[in-house]
Parts: structure tokens; sequence; C-alpha cells
């Protein structure tokens, strides 16, 4: 591969998912992700793999649901409100263990909320936004470039624990342009298919059931203390975390995505005039990197989230450091993104005078 | 070496900017208008985008102000919402003779398409259209992909690509092998069509990126710059 092409952050993750092996796309279209139905639209073809436009998302996230209990590779993208309408599917997926991966290029909300970036979605994400206990991998890159490595990563974590994984990544980093580098390409020739795969039931005497049901409580129970003990093995190994500047820090700001990106430029703003701040940031928000908040805990004086929503993730953040530092907010809803500038001013309100 | 002298292009009334999606063409037309309203023509600058959702002209118009021209864009209402909406005065503002008109046409043959309807008022002999072309962009990235691009731009518009631009980068790791790399393919498309190439882009930071191309450079403002990247 290595040559290096400028796209834009919804187009990069279709190329992404086809460079990872992805062999089948369900949507429908919404923006700010159009650009990556309409991509695979074009490119599906060419590569001799499935596009299907769906009449819902309802429809696409079943489509997902159906192709993925054959063991292929499968993704589905949307923004907000069509990731709200897939919810149901997310559950009966996380159940059924099948993997596949999704990607949200979030929009204001809530409700149809507008077509402008932000990152409210982060609750329904991380906790799940359908009914019961479960959990898909969360990941939040912060350049376009992340992204497309990332969606390849995704892909690999989604069979390894046979979970979904979703990319949530807000409007701009869907709509803006960077220069990016496919590193690999899967060869989809040597794709096996799993053993646990419903692909016919062959010479096996048993047929494979793939299945988010059972009726008998007891099965459930099983069903769940399954999947909780696939959650805490992800929680161990596969925690992914950014501290940037953090070494000399006498601070920390914590964000996801864009807000972290905008926190890098406060960063430097603030270290110009001798304010000693850092960034941690998580590229996965489930599992949350808790351990690497909690060890900055005694370093730094307090932490400072900020993000495109009401204060989501800082909860977590909360969590994460019980009680043993305050942790300050700045957020702005609507799709308004504040500048590295408005970022500092407010972290600066916390200072109490030392640095005026 | 010279810089691009927009009088070369005005015995027409209409600049048309067109390409794919991401080409430049919105960078290209907001600084075109600017260099002609400050060598003293009165000129327009109309928002004809309906194709993509962020950072249009009516998005960055606080930032347009300031340099004085006018601008046509859709009403206030339609700003961060991605409606299929021209301005509510275009076609008497395009009929106006004693202005210049530049146009910010949006991407691929859906966006072209739609100034179709105006064909009777932009007519051949009136004005140039500009295809712009960035060689590290998907779908424009070899002559043949180019050549095809423009025939659809062409059949959508029904108007004729009378100008190439080129406006190869990788933003900041744009190097000058890179554009050299994109005017020799865009020379190649010049050459099979007959179209001449109107001139190159480039950062007006970085102006020694084209020093050893054979072409006038129009140096550039970046006003669609989205975030810094640091640390990365």
């Amino acid at each position: 591969m290595g040559e290096k092409i400028l796209m834009k952050g919804a187009e990069a993750i279709a190329e992404a998912a086809i460079k990872a092996g992805a062999m089948a796309f369900f949507g429908y279209p919404i923006t700010p992700q159009n650009e990556t139905p309409e991509y695979f639209s074009r490119r599906m073809p060419e590569v001799g793999r499935i596009f299907l436009q769906a009449e819902s998302e309802v429809a696409a996230i079943n489509m997902i649901y159906g192709a993925a209990c054959t063991g292929t590779r499968v993704f589905a993208s949307s923004s907000s409100p069509g990731i709200s309408l897939m919810q149901e599917g997310f559950s009966y997926i996380a159940n059924s263990n099948v993997p596949c991966v999704v990607a949200n290029v979030m929009r204001g909300g809530p409700g149809l909320g507008d077509i402008a970036p932000a990152q409210g979605d982060y609750f329904q994400a991380t906790k799940g936004g359908g009914h019961g206990d479960y959990h898909t991998i969360v990941i939040a890159p912060h350049t376009l470039q992340e992204e497309v490595d990332l969606v390849l990563k995704a892909f690999d974590l989604a069979e390894k624990y046979r979970i979904m994984v979703v990319l949530i990544v807000d409007g701009l980093l869907g709509q803006m342009m960077e220069p990016v580098e496919f590193k690999e390409t899967v060869d989809v020739t040597k794709f096996k298919v799993p053993e646990w795969a419903t692909v016919g039931q062959g010479d096996r005497e048993d047929r494979i059931i793939i299945t988010s049901l059972d009726l008998a409580p007891e099965g459930l129970e099983k069903m769940n203390l399954h999947l909780q003990e696939k959650y805490r093995k992800i929680e161990e190994q596969e925690v992914m975390v950014e501290e940037y500047r953090m070494d000399d820090a006498e601070y920390a700001i914590t964000a996801f995505g864009t807000m972290a990106r905008i926190s890098k430029t406060t960063i430097e703003l603030a270290r110009s005039e001798g304010i000693k701040v850092g960034l941690i940031r998580p590229i996965t928000v489930w599992p949350f990197p808790s351990k690497t908040i909690e060890n900055r805990a005694n370093q730094v004086k307090f932490f400072f989230d900020t993000e495109l929503n009401a204060g989501q993730m800082i909860e977590d953040v909360k969590l994460a450091l019980n009680g043993a530092r305050p942790v300050y907010f700045y957020g702005k809803m609507g799709g308004i993104v504040p500048s590295a500038e408005e970022v500092l001013e407010e972290f600066k309100k916390h200072l109490g005078g030392q640095h005026e | 070496m010279r810089e691009f002298d927009p009088k070369s292009i005005l015995e027409h009334e209409f600049q048309i900017f067109g390409g794919k999606i991401g080409s430049g063409k919105t960078e290209v037309s907001i600084n075109l208008a600017i260099k002609m309203h400050q060598s003293g023509f009165n000129t327009v600058l109309f928002d004809m985008d309906i194709v993509k959702p962020y950072v249009r002209i009516r998005d960055i118009k606080d930032k347009l102000t300031p340099y004085g021209f006018e601008i046509v864009s859709p009403p206030e209402l339609t700003r961060a919402i991605d409606l299929p909406v021209f301005p509510k005065n275009v076609i008497g503002k395009l009929m106006d003779k004693d202005i210049y008109k530049i146009l910010d046409v949006g991407g691929d043959p859906y966006g072209a398409g739609s100034i179709a309807q105006f064909r009777e008022i932009i007519r051949e002999g009136l004005y140039n259209f500009f295809f712009i072309i960035n060689t590290r962009r998907p779908e424009t990235s070899n002559k043949v992909e180019i050549i095809k691009a423009i025939k659809k731009i062409q059949d959508a518009s029904r108007m004729k690509v009378t100008h190439l631009v080129l406006n190869t980068h990788l933003r900041w790791e744009t190097t000058s092998e890179i554009v050299r790399e994109g005017y020799d393919i865009v020379r190649e498309v010049s050459n099979e069509l007959n179209i001449p190439i109107a001139f190159l882009c480039v950062d007006e930071n970085h102006k020694e990126l084209v020093d050893s191309i054979d072409l006038p450079y129009f140096p550039l403002k970046l006003f669609v710059n989205p975030l810094p990247i640091f640390g990365v």
C-alpha cells in the first residue's frame, strides 16, 4: 500500500472497512455519514462484495445480525438518530455473541437534533443503549489516520471476542479531510468459516443455533454470566488510552475524539503560559481506562473533563477517581464546537488565581 | 513562475468552479472572489453548493464579510442544514450584467447537475468552467479517472469544462514531489482533451512547493480549515 491520499473521514471509514475485509455493508442514509454508504455503494461492486441500502436502520442492523451469524466480516454505519433505531439489534447481537463493526458519526441531539458535530451518544454507546446487561467495545479515534487504523483493529477485536465493536466519531471527524494511509489490506481469500457460524448443517450431527433467547431463567442467567466473564476479560486486556504531556503535568484534561484534539492545542497554549497540564485520552471509551486515570490521581491537582455534550464521560472519570480529586467540566451542546482558547479560559477558572 | 492574474479570465462574466467532492472548489472560489474584489472588479460570490453539509460558504460567512465582496447564499435558515436550496434571488443576480459572478457549485455530477437549470442564462461563450483536480483524492488519481469525472460533470451540468485547475495537495503533508506528480497527471489530461490548465493552487504560506512548475500559481488563504493537529 503506502501511498497517502486525502480523504474525508466518512470516506476513510468505508475504505478502511473494505481494506479490513468487510464482505457486506448494510445501512441507510443520514447526514453527516452519507459519504460512508455512498463510498461503499461504488466500491463494493468493484470488489465483488455486498452493498445494500436497507429500508431503514432497523432493517440494516437486523441484516447485519443475520450476516454476522455466518461468521463473515460485516459493517454498518449511521448517525445518532439512526443508531438509536438500531439499539434493539445491538442488544440481540450482544447476547447472540456474533462479531460485527458499526460506525456512529455523531450529530447533535436529542431527538432529530441537527447535523452538526456532537458527542452526546457517549452514554448510549458505553452503557448499553438497548435493553439488558450488555456492552459493545467502543472506540473513539481523534484523527482520520487513527480512524483508519482502528477500523482494522475493530474487526480483529470483534472476532476475537465475538462482540460488536462501535466506532464513535463526531460529525467533524466524519466530514473533515486529512491525509491517510491504508497500511494493510486483509486477504479475504484466507478467511475461514468459524466453527460457530450458521452456514448450513453440513455433516454435523447437530444444528448450530445462534439465539439471544433462553426462556428458562437458569439458562438465561448462564448466558449472562458468559457475557459478564467476556466483558471482564475485555476490561483487563483491551483498554487503549493515550497520555499526552502527562509526565510533568500538574493538571489533567480528560477528553475523547474531537475534544481531545482541541485539548491538545489548549495544552500547548496553557504550557506557553507556564501552566503544566496534560491530557488523558481514552481511545477505547468502553472498556474505560479507569486505571490510567486513577494512577494519575496523586500527581495532579484536579481533572478537567471536556466534551461535546452535557457531561457524560465525566461520570466514568469520577468513578475512576472515586472522589480522590475534584473533576471539573466544560461542554458544548447542540453541535457547537468550542475553540482551544475557550477551553483554556474555562480551564483557568479553576486555577484559583495561581496563574493569573 | 508567475502569479495567476485573474485579468486573464475576465473576458467572461461567469467563473464556475466544479469538480469532485473535496477537490477544493469552495476554497478556490472564495480566494478568487477576494482577489478580483481587491483588484477593483465588481465581484459577487454565489454559494450554489447543494451537496456538502458542513463548511459551505454560508457556514463561514462571518469570516468572509470583512473582505467586502457580495455573497449570494441560501437563506440564514439553511445554515447548518443539508437542504438542497439555492439563494432566493439567484436568477436576478445571475442575469446582472454589471457584475462578475463566481459560482461555487456542489461536488460530483449531483452538485453540477443542479446548475443545468440556469444554462439559458449561463450560455456558452459567457462562462469559464474550471474543473478542479486533486490527484491525491479518490476517483481523480489518474488520467482515465479524471477524464471520466470531467465527462460526467459536463453531462450533468450541460456545460463545457473550459479550464483545468491543479490542486494536488495532502494538507500539511504536501511536498513539491506530490505537486509535481499531480502536474504530470493533469498535463496528460490537458493534452488529451485539449483543455488548458488555468493555474495551480498553493497554500500562500508554502509557495516554495510549486517553484519548479511552469504554470501560473494561485496562492490560497485557507478558510475551510478544520482542526489543528498536535502530537500525532
